[in-house]
């Protein structure tokens, strides 16, 4: 028994190798390198950019030294607690939107995920176009709607208030919003475009529902449940685990978040999207600071696996298995 | 339709192992490929090796580094130069320092002060080589490739900010052309008679005048650079930037004569000019070869110089492009040969002719042959001209961080965020301390000098 | 039974079901798409006049012509002016393409919902608007829809698209075959082997996707460096065959823990080896997982723009996603390449997307996702 026993446990790690290998090359090494450099002063861009040892002050520099370093975290952890629950809800909506035989679903369904696959420069160039207070389509429309409700009309201004409150102004006397450009604004509407890219959950949520059993809703409604019911009876438990990864996946990505701020803001207006990451990748390359850089990412890393334990945890509260394994 | 389309998923589908194991051979085979190229690469024959680092902007810059390449290597038999292709030499520069896998000889252009670090002094060479001779380039471009000092590369092309004018529209507006010796009232003139509406709609069809957002931060220049010349203290706030930049908000905001920032971002500023849509416009040598193309006539002049208290202030922008040796090159004397001939008067002069810089040597610059060339514009003079009063911008090595935390107070006072904008004094007096900051910052973090 | 409709009702809803659902997916997708509509819109224009005031989602070209030549104008604006013989609507245009800048044209009001046949045009020198004595006859601006289709062309031809495409093609082959291959081994060994240490790795895996790949791309490049596979393809698809796509192995691990044991035994039973179980029995069993995988994977490598940036360094070895930036140059973005240039880019993950659209949702379907 022992003896089969230690040879299922060399052969699991013999077919894990390929894994500690790459791990060790490509994650762990670079890890301990940005683990050790977090401690000290280090600026390749100079003639004798040797390390320096500076033991905690990386660290102290964070939290004392470093303004930028609370309202970049205050801007990641705003657009993480809007953007998580807005993906998960969008996600799932569009799934069931998508979760039904028409003829043509296959067109829709790439319709909705086209997005994903859109990429580049293009993409980023686009969506300033669109945002744009004075040029762009989204406000050339909404001016055409308050010229037709009348700019003076409470209808406008009942449209106007909302949109302005989320979106910032786009001028002082102005019914339009601001978009990017607004201080206001500018992080709720790169998280409205992050809804754009609503595909990549879409696809994992509508594989979920499609793995319900449809005896489960059959029998439902020979006992008479309702639509409504059968969602929250049925859809959310049986659906549980697939929410809990979007959920996962998204406090994992939502957090490292910045080629947006990088590309279509640079971290402005006045630093209103400065993600946290944003922040380290400028101290990394274009400041040079190295060491400070590789201390703000181990400080963030710490907060995601903190996190992610965090759902982990929780998940046996929430998380419905139809059967436990083995 | 739904059902053709059906069809031909069925077939795509059908086709996909072929096509998977198909490609995945064919991938093999292309990196095989490619791996062998390179490991030829690495040992041409030659007995040195130059690593040359040179942008993708245009297809006609790639040409224009191809050309260098070929050239020296038809020159120098036992040299190879190695070009290294990139889109974003400066990301890909900082990687490459960070690295340690430095290139031997870089193309740089402004902003080239973040690694001045990284790169080689060259005052000893250029006293010991009687052909290369600080006169032989425009001082202000000179002056823009030293850093405290030490002369850190060699110029190739000084890019100035100029204005570019419509004839056609300036006769139609039955006005004269702008003189060299114009001052921002002439120019602020000029622009209110070139502005129209023609359909009476509100909203302006033809501008007279667009500086845009790059052209903002020369104006904070027009009393000199924003510090002094070691970088130690901040003069940002000065009377004369300040009367400046109030004259600037006056012409988008007041007369209406120049497109907002907006506006001009998402029309794109050269493609208004070149329909017809703008009178006058300021860019740099770098618009001429799209300019060649449009119909109507046009030509540049200088900018403006600006009447404050009795005296005349006048700046524009300077871009340089240069070429510097890195700190750790294996080949520090042919590294410094091929700069030199790239920087030299044969290889300026053809990239000069071939509308590829506009010349920083002064020889090619005043010849005949670049002045008239026979090609628009006429009066070519206007870009050397400048170069005497030209100022790059931010040339600090943290001109990223300047630049940064410039951004929002300067976007404050040009477009204005939540319905307000601030005013001239109230922006520089913003940036004063920031930039104090930052000087001190890093003063304190390079406390000693090279 | 509650619930219970009656046979009209239900025929109707029937009818009407399949009537909503399309017309809340049109409207749905219509909204996704339109800015996609404009990128195709924009790919289509000319240079330049593409961005003309307001939104135009017709590549419009506007010419205006007096019989002998015919000139491209752009169109200012109208409106109603006292013309010749009453109200007339004014209409101004500009040439575009020769000397001949403004020309007011006069349109007699009404002739708008009219064929417009002839527009009378004159010359605008700055004399008297109102004499009618100059007026050029029988000129007239016609409005057509005119797609530069050479765009792509041009804009592929700039890029050096097939080169590139090459290169992309080999790059995203070979990083997804190997993610594929790769993550499931391990996945397998993972989730089909008692050892110790087990779940503490697995959760070591996940937490790797945790770090900020800012900080960890300068140590992997110093590790290329050494292996000397800068200016290769290597780097940027190497990594893939060591499973570092952890994502990729979850999605492994979780559909092989749905899959019963007892197909494992009665491989063994017929010989197989643990090796031999996971090549003849797991892996095609794995197939929809391989589909979900594979489809990210693709787009990822596909678009990645860092990677490629930093490792390569010809211009033979570029990539699409390097040659994009061809168009979005230092100084001016050229919308309609760059438009045009990224479309015809996309089309394969569309391509690919569309026509493995049902494998794919199935193969997130069967991985469960369930922890």
């Amino acid at each position: 028994m022992s003896k089969k026993r230690v040879r299922e446990a060399a052969s699991g790690y013999l077919f894990i190798a390929p894994w500690v290998a790459g791990f060790t090359l490509f994650t762990l090494g670079p890890m301990a390198a940005s683990a050790i450099l977090s401690f000290c002063r280090y600026d390749p861009s100079a003639v004798h950019g040797t390390l320096e040892w500076v033991g905690l002050a990386n660290y102290a520099r964070m939290f004392t030294g470093d303004p930028l370093f609370w309202k970049s975290l205050s801007v990641t952890l705003r657009y993480s607690l809007i953007s998580i629950p807005l993906q998960l809800s969008g996600g799932l909506a569009l799934a069931l939107l998508l979760n039904r035989h028409v003829r043509g679903i296959a067109l829709y369904r790439t319709a909705f995920y086209l997005p994903m696959v859109l990429g580049g420069v293009a993409i980023s160039l686009l969506w300033l176009w669109l945002f744009s207070p004075s040029q762009g389509l989204i406000n050339i429309g909404l001016a055409k709607i308050f010229d037709f409700l009348g700019q003076d009309s409470a209808c406008a201004h009942l449209l106007a208030w909302p949109l302005q409150a989320v979106f910032g102004k786009a001028d002082a006397d102005s019914l339009l919003p601001g978009w990017i450009s607004s201080e206001r604004g500018a992080l709720n509407s790169l998280i409205l475009m992050s809804c754009w890219t609503l595909g990549g959950s879409m696809i994992v949520n509508l594989a979920g529902l499609q793995a319900i059993p449809k005896t489960y809703y059959e029998a439902a409604e020979i006992d008479g449940a309702g639509r409504w019911t059968r969602f929250w009876r049925i859809t959310i438990p049986l659906l549980s685990p697939t929410i809990f990864f979007n959920l996962v996946m998204g406090v994992i990505g939502s957090f490292q978040v910045f080629t947006q701020g990088l590309i279509m803001t640079a971290g402005g207006p006045n630093n209103s999207t400065c993600f946290y990451v944003l922040n380290t990748y400028r101290n990394a390359f274009e400041f040079f600071r190295m060491g400070y850089a590789s201390a703000l990412a181990w400080f963030l890393f710490v907060i995601i696996l903190s996190l992610t334990l965090l759902v982990v945890r929780s998940s046996s509260l929430w998380v419905f298995y139809e059967a436990q394994r083995r | 339709m739904i059902r053709r389309l059906e069809k031909i998923r069925r077939t795509v589908s059908a086709m996909g192992p072929v096509l998977f194991y198909g490609l995945l051979a064919a991938g093999f085979v292309l990196a095989g490929y490619q791996v062998w190229r390179t490991a030829r690469a690495e040992a041409p024959g030659r007995a040195i090796t130059l690593d040359f680092l040179w942008p993708t902007y245009t297809p006609q810059k790639v040409r224009y580094g191809e050309y260098l390449a070929q050239r020296y290597m038809e020159e120098h038999p036992d040299v190879y130069v190695n070009l290294i292709l990139t889109p974003d030499p400066y990301r890909k520069l900082q990687v490459m320092i960070a690295g340690r896998t430095t290139p031997d000889v870089v193309w740089m252009g402004v902003g080239w002060q973040q690694f001045a670090d990284a790169f080689l002094t060259l005052d000893e060479r250029v006293a010991a080589d009687p052909e290369v001779r600080a006169e032989n380039y425009f001082p202000r471009l000179w002056e823009s490739v030293q850093w405290r000092g030490n002369l850190l590369a060699l110029p190739s092309s000084g890019q100035v900010g100029v204005i570019y004018y419509n004839k056609d529209l300036f006769d139609e507006a039955g006005l004269e052309y702008p003189a060299d010796d114009w001052t921002w009232d002439d120019m602020q003139r000029m622009a209110r008679a070139l502005t129209r509406d023609f359909d009476g709609d509100g909203a302006v069809d033809q501008y007279g005048l667009q500086l845009g957002q790059v052209y903002l931060v020369p104006f904070l220049l027009y009393d000199g650079q924003i510090a002094d010349p070691e970088w130690r203290s901040a003069r940002v706030d000065t009377p004369v930037s300040r009367a400046l930049l109030d004259r600037y908000q006056a012409l988008i905001y007041e007369d209406k004569v120049m497109p907002t920032p907006t506006t001009s971002q998402e029309l794109g500023m050269l493609p208004m000019f070149e329909a017809g849509r703008v009178a006058m416009h300021a860019a740099s040598g770098y618009a001429i070869e799209s300019f060649r193309k449009v119909q109507f006539d046009w030509d540049v002049v200088r900018f403006p110089a600006f009447e404050f208290e009795g005296q005349r202030y006048q700046a524009t922008g300077l871009w340089e492009e240069e070429f510097s040796i890195l700190w750790d090159t294996d080949a520090p004397d042919a590294a410094w040969d091929f700069a030199r001939w790239c920087a030299g008067h044969e290889m300026v002069r053809w990239a000069a002719l071939n509308g590829h810089i506009v010349p920083g040597r002064v020889e090619v610059a005043l010849s005949d042959e670049y002045l008239h060339s026979g090609r628009r514009p006429a009066h070519m003079r206007s870009f050397t001209d400048s170069l005497a009063f030209a100022v790059p911008i931010y040339p600090h090595p943290w001109l990223k961080r300047i630049g940064i935390e410039f951004e929002p107070v300067l976007e404050r006072y040009h477009v204005g965020t939540e319905g307000r904008r601030s005013t001239a004094a109230e922006a520089l007096a913003e940036l004063q301390p920031i930039l104090q900051k930052i000087l001190d910052e890093y003063n304190s973090e390079h406390n000693e000098t090279r | 039974m509650t619930g219970h409709v009656t046979k009209p009702g239900r025929a109707l809803r029937r009818l009407l079901a399949p009537l909503a659902a399309h017309a809340i997916l049109i409207a749905a997708t219509a909204v996704m798409l339109l800015p996609l509509a404009w990128m195709v819109s924009t790919s289509l224009k000319q240079s330049g006049i593409g961005l003309s005031r307001g939104i135009e989602w017709l590549p419009w070209r506007d010419a205006w012509t007096n019989g002998k030549e015919t000139v491209d104008v752009m169109v200012l604006g109208a409106r109603v002016a006292p013309g010749d013989g009453g109200e007339a609507v004014e209409v101004g245009i500009k040439s575009l393409a020769s000397r001949r800048r403004f020309t007011t044209v006069y349109v007699p009001e009404g002739a708008f919902e009219a064929e417009i046949e002839a527009w009378r045009i004159r010359p605008l020198t700055g004399e008297d608007e109102t004499a009618e004595a100059r007026w050029a006859p029988f000129a007239s601006v016609r409005r057509r829809v005119a797609p530069e289709w050479g765009n792509y062309r041009e804009a592929l031809e700039k890029m050096r698209f097939w080169v590139c495409l090459a290169n992309t093609l080999a790059i995203t082959f070979l990083g997804t075959a190997g993610t594929i291959l790769s993550c499931s081994l391990v996945a397998y060994g993972f989730a089909r082997f008692r050892f110790p240490g087990n779940n503490v790795l697995f959760l070591v895996l996940l937490s790797s996707m945790m770090l900020p790949s800012v900080v960890t791309m300068i140590p992997v490049y110093l590790l290329f460096r050494e292996l000397h596979w800068i200016d290769t393809l290597l780097p940027l698809f190497a990594p893939a065959w060591f499973s570092v796509n952890a994502f990729a192995v979850f999605l492994f691990r979780q559909y092989y823990m749905t899959l019963p044991f007892d197909l494992d035994d009665a491989a063994q039973i017929d010989g197989c080896s643990a090796l031999g179980t996971y090549w003849r029995v797991l892996l095609p069993l794995s197939r929809p997982v391989m589909a979900t995988v594979g489809i990210f994977c693709f787009t990822h490598y596909w678009l990645d723009f860092m990677g490629p940036l930093i490792y390569l360094n010809t211009s033979e070895k570029f990539t699409l996603a390097l040659g994009l930036y061809t168009f979005k140059g230092a100084y001016t973005t050229q919308w309609h390449y760059l438009m045009a240039a990224t479309l015809a880019v996309s089309l394969p993950c569309i391509v690919l997307f569309f026509a493995g659209q049902r494998f794919f949702v199935r193969g997130v379907v069967m991985s469960g996702l369930k922890a």
